[in-house]
């Protein structure tokens, strides 16, 4: 029976301290009863391929052992949904982005593979894998500890259907979409036209920073001036009419359209002339008292950063823009269906 | 739907004490097999709801633990035998 007290240490080791005792116990009485119901049908005792093919029959030792105890996981079938959705918004909404950004920049930028030769350019892609590994690490245990507090405290039933959200009008243009947009496109009007400016920030030693535009810049600033003011004026008029009309129609559908695919293609011809190089001087980066390679570093950065957000903005704007013909056409202008008792 | 039948069957076997084998061998011929792991981890949960007792003891040389309903399992068993019945007179009414 050696092979059989082998067996059971080995059940044992992945046992909890607690139940070690108690459940080996059983499992040897479980084992011995089947094994004496074996050798009473042979009329003999079992030889150790009879009784390794027994213990085959119950399982590898880890297998039973886990077997053996109640149902164990991190995060339980109650939370599991909201912890999916969460790791989904999470990779839809920042990881998949960056990652695009990354790619794009590879394949279309020569001067950002120059600037990252080799190995160099995997590198950066480690910030993206330290960046999901940390979130997805994170949304896990939190909500492994969500999981075991809902155990004890049950707060997800603690629910009140008449919180739930309202019935989504798809025609509606919230109050607050209009808002957000109305301030949004004045204070970058503001900005676009010269009357708010950047703010010096200070860094290291109270070294005083101080952005402002550089050659790139004002070419695009002087080249777009009109064009890139008229979009934003024409967004603060459809965001003050959308705050007094609030339903979408194909007439302002197609306005927002079209000014979403103008702004996309403003974008798309600047980003086209500076393809090359990716830290085309945007913004000059001075200060007389940090070290010049600690200000160099920064205005690269600050560069590389506007010609990522400017790639970033071309895309939502031609995204927004397809959005927006897509729901010309189904758009639906009729009363809206409701779910009556 | 077998996970609720195992738990009326092995409530229903132990209305007569038994050990984890017999209880298996049992149940297995009167058509419903039950695997070892599947088997103690529903007797210790039921023990823990306070349905079933358990007591280990010698037989046969050799330590048992043997099982039988509480009067709270023998309480259980009759409401779900009622549901039982009627869940199967509601069934044969649609099949």
């Amino acid at each position: 029976m050696e092979l059989l007290d082998r067996y059971l240490q080995a059940v044992k080791f992945w046992l909890p301290k607690a139940q070690k005792q108690d459940i080996t116990a059983e499992l040897a009485e479980d084992i011995h009863s089947y094994i004496d119901e074996k050798e009473g049908e042979l009329g003999r005792a079992l030889d150790d391929a009879e009784l390794a093919a027994v213990l085959k029959r119950y399982g590898p030792p880890v297998f039973v052992a886990e077997r053996c105890l109640p149902q164990r996981h991190l995060i339980g079938p109650v939370l599991f949904p909201i912890y999916r959705f969460v790791l989904k918004l999470v990779l839809f909404v920042y990881l998949v982005p960056w990652l695009v950004v990354w790619i794009s920049l590879v394949a279309f930028v020569p001067s950002y593979r120059a600037a990252h030769p080799g190995p160099e350019l995997i590198k950066t892609l480690s910030t993206w894998w330290n960046l999901a590994f940390y979130l997805f690490g994170m949304i896990t245990v939190g909500f492994a500890v969500a999981d075991r507090i809902q155990a004890k405290s049950k707060f997800l039933e603690r629910w009140d259907p008449r919180k739930l959200p309202a019935v989504r009008d798809r025609s509606r243009i919230s109050r607050a979409t209009s808002i957000s947009e109305l301030v949004t496109d004045a204070l970058f009007a503001l900005w676009w036209v010269g009357v708010l400016r950047f703010p010096a920030v200070y860094i290291n030693e109270g070294a005083r920073v101080l952005w402002t535009p550089g050659p790139v810049w004002q070419t695009f600033h002087q080249g777009f001036y009109a064009p890139i003011l008229l979009l934003l004026l024409a967004g603060m008029a459809m965001a003050c009419f959308n705050l007094v009309r609030p339903r979408w129609t194909r007439l302002r559908l197609g306005i927002r359209a079209a000014i979403n695919g103008i702004a996309a293609v403003l974008l798309g011809l600047v980003l086209h002339a500076h393809w090359a190089e990716v830290y085309a001087q945007w913004m000059a980066v001075t200060s007389r008292a940090a070290a010049v390679p600690k200000t160099e570093l920064l205005a690269d950065w600050t560069n590389i950063t506007i010609f990522i957000t400017l790639l970033i903005a071309a895309v939502i704007c031609f995204s927004s823009c397809l959005y927006h013909v897509f729901r010309i056409i189904r758009l639906n202008e009729g009363p809206q269906v409701t779910h009556k008792p | 739907m077998r996970r609720g039948c195992l738990v009326l069957a092995v409530l229903a076997e132990l209305r007569t004490e038994q050990y984890g084998y017999t209880l298996r061998k049992s149940m297995a011929d009167h058509g419903l097999a039950i695997e070892e792991g599947t088997l103690y981890p529903l007797l210790r949960r039921l023990e823990s709801q306070g349905l079933l007792i358990s007591e280990w003891r010698e037989e046969n040389k050799r330590n048992k633990r043997f099982y039988r309903l509480s009067t709270d399992g023998g309480v259980i068993l009759e409401q779900l035998l009622a549901e039982w019945r009627s869940i199967k007179a509601s069934l044969g009414g649609i099949l």
